[in-house]
């Protein structure tokens, strides 16, 4: 590899641009920038000439000392979630028209008869059937009728449709008539996005794998034309280097590769923030750990254990059903926005319906009069009403007429109501982070909190009292925790092997196949992506990202007989082998023999005891599928900054003399208003040690240290709460 | 009940404790707990039965108070307090940490047979504080047939019955008492599966239920529960007393009992409504019958409150505070409260369903825009043996369900299934079905012109052909909504929904209907044809925004002949857009009401939304 250069992550949310620029020292610039939802790039573009800028260089310079750029983007999810995603048309089976429309024949919300079905991604008139089909065993019992096939794409022509999706039955067991479909559009629609099913997740439950087709055909075509723009603009500004993006399951992925399953950019976003915690505190020694990032709005959870964040396939995406590997990433609608009200019974319930920014909780004075989360916070002192984000002012005459009207409706005073708001909304994030833990069995005491977004440090401090944790850890710049991570996520490929119909018994023999198979497909595509990134770019293959090493993890999805749903069990051995070889990697997965297969299995009904409350040894199991997941890091050329030593020493600054409150103000701790230090979090010094209560100020947010918690500065700007015994 | 549930006694605001916060923590908590539950028995269970998600879970204090469920088939939900208290009462001082029980009779408190009631004591520094519960629809549970049989005459044909046994002893299973249960049983080992899951569950709620009292501690908790019960007293009442004062009847039949009973049986209910308080009379309805459909007073009890939650705050709690805030009137030896030895698994469908039915009329009368429309019925079809194929036992149901009522405002929602599941239910995948079962699903889509036409149309029903991939197979066909009596009905001018229907295509070309709530046997290359009904529409349909009927048509959900001659809407045949002119025609000549020719200024484009919107019927 030639000498390192730059490298720069990207992340666009729906309010800001996130950027972090990494130096090839390992120094760190971070900048942040508003994100232009008519046309993304703007703000990318915007951002990196604001990173140039701070780097005292102009943009071309700077992009031309880059090796490589890390992007996450929400530009697939928010297509979804306005319903501004490609016209899309769906060809299944004959008689099989309704499966994704009948959503299983289910609501959520069963009692709510105003409730309204998520709206149709496919309407109706656009999903077209064609004779054909394969049977149970994978046997064609009727040809595809090839006329059914040209005559639906006709209508899908006249129709004007941009994308479709073709989902056969049974197509996971054969998927020929797929194929073929699939060259007939090719032909009779050039220029449209088309999906095959069995191509993306070949996998039982038609349901599923339609939806997933049909998401990815939905948001192909927007994701297609913002990558064509976003390459000619940075090859406009003379970038020759690959770009990545960031996948939902976390690792990051070639934009071919990426186009190609733009489903698997859903998560895109959020995906990168476990692999930021990771990193963070493992540099503290710490091996489990959950995230907490508290926004406007939603709550999100990850959970990282032994180091590494699970991924699930049986996700949602803005309630359709994804069945792709994606980071086990659990939202909540509890956010600073979220409203409080009163039953008519007497009950305080806060959200799930937020005020949103506008008109926003009622202390943002933009004309909203519902109590929320914010304006709580706000009354009991934990959030500085002078300047809120974008230097905002926040009216607390506002804050109190509204929880003032609740504590009305409660029989409590203004005070009470605001704190029990706050404990509200504590107790039901605290709900999600147990059921996080639990349902897979873990103790959610034995976690490290990590907390992001503007309201994750106001009450992470809380939420670790509830659960009786015993580290608390707000990052630097806590609100680019996803940038951050980006700069270290892995090129990633999960490789799947279906058992399903086939009646499998675990048996090495065929285990270790399908293993050595997946992870030859896989080096294969990842030395492919890498190829092509460099060739896209316009520069010499060798000087792409590195591929090597790659460690591999086996997992088998396995359940009783008779089971409908599998527990996907890792192998031990190779989550071991991992952490002990630090990213050293292999040249291809561990031998897959009976004793391994023995031990998967032990684990399984371990698990199986852990997250259902019984196990049954003497019943059978089979397998499902087999996963493997193929990791190869992009760090390859670069020291690490932090070497793994619990305490690192500070990159750039030097630790600051005794710290001095930056100022005093009224707080609510311990049933009472204290005037409490409020400090700069910058201004602390490393290593020191105050004890709550106190107020730390960081960008956009407070980190607030109740009077049983207290806060120290590590070497590089973490801040670390820990509970002190009283 | 012979027990007193705190629940019972109306707490005045003053014995509220002064801490309202922690009551909704607890609150919280307790639904999180029951939850928890339902996901850790649905990642677990066997059958397709739980699978399809017709199980609850549900929390319980010492003294007797159903405080949380999770109820994905509410109807099983509202009879837990009965259940519980028929196995309290039995075991009243003999229970010990580590004790599981066992209930299905419906003699002793249980709904119907089917569904199995498991209970575990929590047990907090050696006091019990709480009973963690799960009920669950069994794929067999003895009798003559599994699952429903429409020839039984009394319950020893029904099912094998439980009374109340201990299942667990300290953590030891009985094997004896599991023998007797499981050597009954033609599936046993899926049973004694779902059983097992069904005792991880309750495993799950009682850890959790002891670290929530770990970290609150004992007082407030129980501090908490009052409260959170007293709110959910006051918030249903509340919401009764929205209702509009009166004396409002509603007859609504089944279509028949089963093989012994071929004649229609009526539930007769008087609704009085007095301020927040309402008394549901059901003491006028028709005797028992010699059959399977007669309902227990429990699942009477549960109808009722699935019945009102539909119609009332969605995000209310079901707790027993809320059962007991309404007074259910009952004869026993009735349709409505069997008495021994009636037979009675029917109940918890079709007799469930003319029990909401006859509530959700009754207060359409008081005032329609508060309630459903009618939704359809359930009927379906289930098969079941032994898939030569896999060598292992299958029971399986192969039929799109109907769709629900529409609501002022509101389209119903297609196949969505019948008003005692909510909608909770989740179908089998095809896939997993044909895996699983040797019969292979054809097709299974929305039906044209399935739905109650009206302003706010119902859902849709579906038509599916299932085939026998093996001879010789045992067939149900169960349910009703058969006959122009019982179709869903329409509310303020809609229109009611289709009747439920269904023919064999054997494979030696004959045709034939069969009964409802009869068994039969099926050869290799039978189809069966099912259709279901779609819901009942609500409002005249010559009010439907025109636009949306045109969407409708374009989605082939309504032909153009319905179209035309009942939302009296033309549809330009070349463009599939309204033909204006010939609209305004067609609304003007029937009089159409105040809504008339408008409704060709609604939201237009080729994909309207399905529900329109209420303003816009407003012409010039």
């Amino acid at each position: 590899m030639s000498a390192a250069g730059y490298r720069i992550a990207v992340d666009v949310g729906g309010t800001f641009t996130d950027l972090v620029l990494r130096r090839p020292d390992g120094g760190e610039v971070i900048h942040k920038t508003s994100s232009t939802p008519a046309d993304p790039t703007d703000g990318f573009v915007a951002g990196l000439r604001g990173l140039a800028t701070a780097e005292g260089l102009d943009p071309g310079t700077l992009l031309g000392r880059t090796d490589l750029i890390v992007h996450g983007t929400t530009i697939t999810t928010n297509a979804l979630i306005t319903g501004r995603h490609a016209r899309t048309g769906l060809l299944t089976t004959d008689g099989l028209r309704d499966v994704i429309l009948a959503r299983q024949g289910s609501r959520e919300d069963q009692f709510d008869s105003r409730a309204r079905p998520l709206p149709h991604l496919v309407p109706r008139h656009l999903i077209r059937t064609v004779r054909g089909r394969v049977d149970r065993t994978g046997t064609v019992v009727t040809p595809l009728a090839e006329v059914d096939v040209r005559a639906a794409a006709r209508w899908f022509a006249e129709s004007g449709v941009d994308a479709v999706a073709v989902s056969f039955v049974f197509s996971f067991l054969n998927d020929a008539h797929e194929r073929r479909a699939g060259e007939i559009l090719a032909e009779e629609l050039p220029g449209v996005f088309v999906t095959l099913a069995a191509g993306l997740v070949p996998e039982v439950r038609l349901f599923e794998r339609t939806t997933t087709a049909v998401l990815n055909a939905c948001v192909g075509p927007v994701l297609r034309d913002y990558l064509d723009r976003l390459a000619r603009r940075l090859a406009g500004l003379g970038y020759r280097r690959p770009v990545l993006l960031v996948q939902s399951a976390g690792g990051v992925i070639s934009l071919d590769g990426a186009a190609q399953r733009p489903v698997e950019t859903l998560l895109s976003g959020p995906a990168a923030a476990p692999a930021a915690t990771a990193r963070i505190v493992r540099a503290l020694g710490v091996t489990d750990a959950m995230t907490v990032d508290m926004g406007g709005t939603s709550f999100e959870v990850s959970v990282s254990h032994d180091g590494r964040t699970e991924t699930t396939s049986r996700g949602q995406v803005a309630g359709h059903p994804v069945c792709l590997p994606m980071l086990d990433i659990s939202t909540i609608g509890a956010g600073g926005g979220s409203v409080a009200w009163v039953t008519p019974g007497g009950m305080l319930r806060v959200g799930p319906r937020s005020a949103g920014a506008v008109p926003g909780p009622a202390c943002y004075g933009r004309g909203g009069d519902e109590p929320t989360v914010t304006d709580a916070d706000l009354l009991l002192g934990y959030v500085d009403g002078r300047g809120f984000g974008d230097g905002l002012a926040l009216s607390r005459a506002a804050a109190e007429r509204a929880v003032g009207a609740l504590a009305g409706r409660l029989g409590i005073g203004l005070t009470e109501a605001a704190a029990g708001v706050f404990q509200t909304v504590n107790a039901a994030m605290a709900d999600s982070l147990r059921l996080a833990t639990v349902r897979r069995g873990l103790d959610p005491r034995r976690f490290a909190l990590v907390a992001a977004g503007g309201a994750g440090p106001v009450h992470a401090a809380a939420l670790a009292r509830e659960l009786g944790i015993a580290l608390v850890v707000v990052p630097p710049g806590a609100s680019v925790l996803c940038a951050r991570g980006m700069l270290h996520a892995d090129l990633v490929r999960y490789g799947v092997h279906s058992l399903a119909g086939r009646g499998e018994r675990p048996e090495a023999g065929v285990f270790d196949a399908a293993f050595r198979r997946l992870a030859r497909e896989a080096v294969e595509d990842l030395g492919v992506a890498r190829t092509e990134d460099a060739e896209q770019a316009g520069g010499e293959p060798d000087r792409g990202p590195a591929v090597s090493p790659v460690s591999f993890t086996r997992f088998a999805d396995l359940r009783y007989v008779n089971q409908v749903y599998e527990i996907s069990v890792p192998f031990a051995a190779d989550l071991e082998a991992d952490l002990e070889a630090g990213g050293a990697g292999s040249p291809e997965p561990a031998r897959t023999d009976a004793a391994a297969v023995d031990a998967v299995l032990a684990r399984f009904h371990e698990l199986h005891e852990q997250r259902y409350g019984y196990a049954q040894p003497g019943v059978p199991v089979e397998a499902v599928n087999l996963r493997l997941l193929t990791r190869a890091p992009t760090l390859g050329g670069l020291a690490p900054v932090h070497p793994t030593s619990p305490c690192p020493a500070p990159p750039t600054r030097a630790p600051v003399a005794p710290a001095v409150p930056a100022g005093r103000r009224e707080a609510w701790f311990d049933g009472r208003y204290q005037k409490v230090d409020v400090y700069q979090a910058e201004t602390l010094a490393a290593y020191g040690r105050l004890a709550g209560p106190v107020l730390v100020e960081q960008a956009n947010t407070t980190v607030v240290v109740p009077p049983d918690f207290a806060v120290e500065r590590v070497g590089d700007g973490t801040l670390l709460l820990h509970p002190v015994q009283a | 009940m012979s027990r007193v549930s705190r629940a019972d006694a109306p707490g005045p605001a003053d014995l509220m404790p002064a801490d309202p916060v922690l009551a909704s923590v607890v609150d919280n908590r307790l639904h999180a707990i029951a939850e928890q539950m339902a996901d850790a028995m649905l990642r677990s269970c066997r059958s397709m039965v739980f699978q399809s998600r017709d199980f609850v879970t549900g929390v319980f204090t010492a003294a007797g108070d159903w405080v949380a469920t999770k109820d994905f088939i509410p109807i099983l939900a509202g009879s837990l307090p009965s259940a519980y208290a028929g196995i309290v009462d039995r075991f009243a001082g003999d229970v010990h940490p580590g004790d599981v029980f066992l209930l299905n009779d419906p003699y002793h408190g249980n709904n119907h047979p089917p569904d199995l009631t498991v209970m575990k004591p929590v047990f907090h520094q050696g006091t019990l504080r709480f009973w963690s519960v799960t009920k669950g629809h069994h794929a067999d549970i003895g009798g003559s047939v599994p699952g429903y049989n429409p020839d039984a005459v009394d319950c020893w044909q029904d099912a094998l019955r439980i009374p109340p046994v201990r299942l667990l002893r300290e953590g030891v299973a009985q094997r004896d008492v599991w023998e007797l249960i499981l050597s009954n049983l033609r599936l046993r080992d899926v049973v004694e599966a779902d059983l097992w899951c069904q005792i991880g569950a309750t495993n799950v709620g009682e850890r959790e239920l002891v670290a929530m009292l770990d970290v609150f501690g004992v007082e407030p908790v129980l501090a908490a529960v009052d409260y959170q019960l007293e709110a959910s007293r006051r918030h249903i009442r509340a919401e009764i007393g929205r209702i509009p004062d009166g004396v409002y009847r509603s007859v609504r039949h089944l279509d028949d009992g089963g093989t012994h009973h071929r004649a229609p049986i009526a539930v007769r209910l008087e609704l009085i409504v007095r301020g927040e308080h309402a008394v549901l009379d059901f003491t006028g309805s028709d005797p028992q019958v010699l059959g399977y459909a007669n309902s227990t007073y429990a699942n009477t009890a549960a109808a009722a409150l699935v019945a009102l939650y539909a119609v009332t705050d969605p995000t209310q709690r079901r707790t027993s505070a809320a059962l007991a805030a309404v007074e259910i009137r009952t004869r026993p030896g009735t349709i409505v409260h069997a008495v021994e030895p009636a037979a009675t698994t029917l109940c918890t469908i079709t007799t469930g369903e003319v029990i909401i039915e006859t509530i959700w009329d009754a207060i359409g009368q008081a005032d329609p825009a508060r309630t459903n429309a009618g939704w359809c019925r359930s009927y379906g079809f289930a098969a079941m043996g032994v898939n030569e194929r896999t060598g292992r036992p299958f029971g399986v149901a192969g039929a799109l369900k109907g769709g629900s009522g529409a609501t002022d405002g509101f389209d119903g929602w297609d196949v969505i299934g019948p008003p005692p599941a909510m909608g909770g239910g989740r179908e089998i995948d095809v896939e997993l079905h044909e895996l699983a079962a040797p019969t292979t699903i054809l097709s299974q889509e929305y039906e044209t012109d399935s739905a109650g036409a009206g302003q706010w149309r119902g859902g849709l029903g579906g038509v599916s052909r299932w085939r026998m991939d093996q001879d010789d197979l045992a067939v149900l066909c169960v349910g009703s909504g058969t006959s122009a009596q019982t179709v869903p009905f329409g509310l303020a001018g809609g229109r009611p929904g289709p009747r439920n229907r269904s023919r064999v295509l054997h494979v030696d070309g004959r045709v034939s209907e069969p009964l409802p709530n009869s068994l039969f046997r099926l050869d290799r290359g039978d189809i069966v044809e099912i259709h279901t009904a779609g819901g009942a529409g609500h409002g005249d349909p010559r009010r439907r925004v025109a636009e949306a009927v045109a969407a409708d048509v374009r989605d082939g959900l309504v032909s153009p002949a319905a179209a035309r001659e009942v939302y009296g809407v033309a549809i330009d045949p070349s463009t599939g857009d309204v033909d204006r002119a010939a609209t305004a025609l067609l609304r003007a000549d029937a009089g159409g009401g105040p809504g008339g020719p408008g409704g060709l200024g609604g939201p237009g484009g080729p994909t309207a939304p399905a529900a329109p919107d209420p303003a816009a019927p407003a012409g010039p």
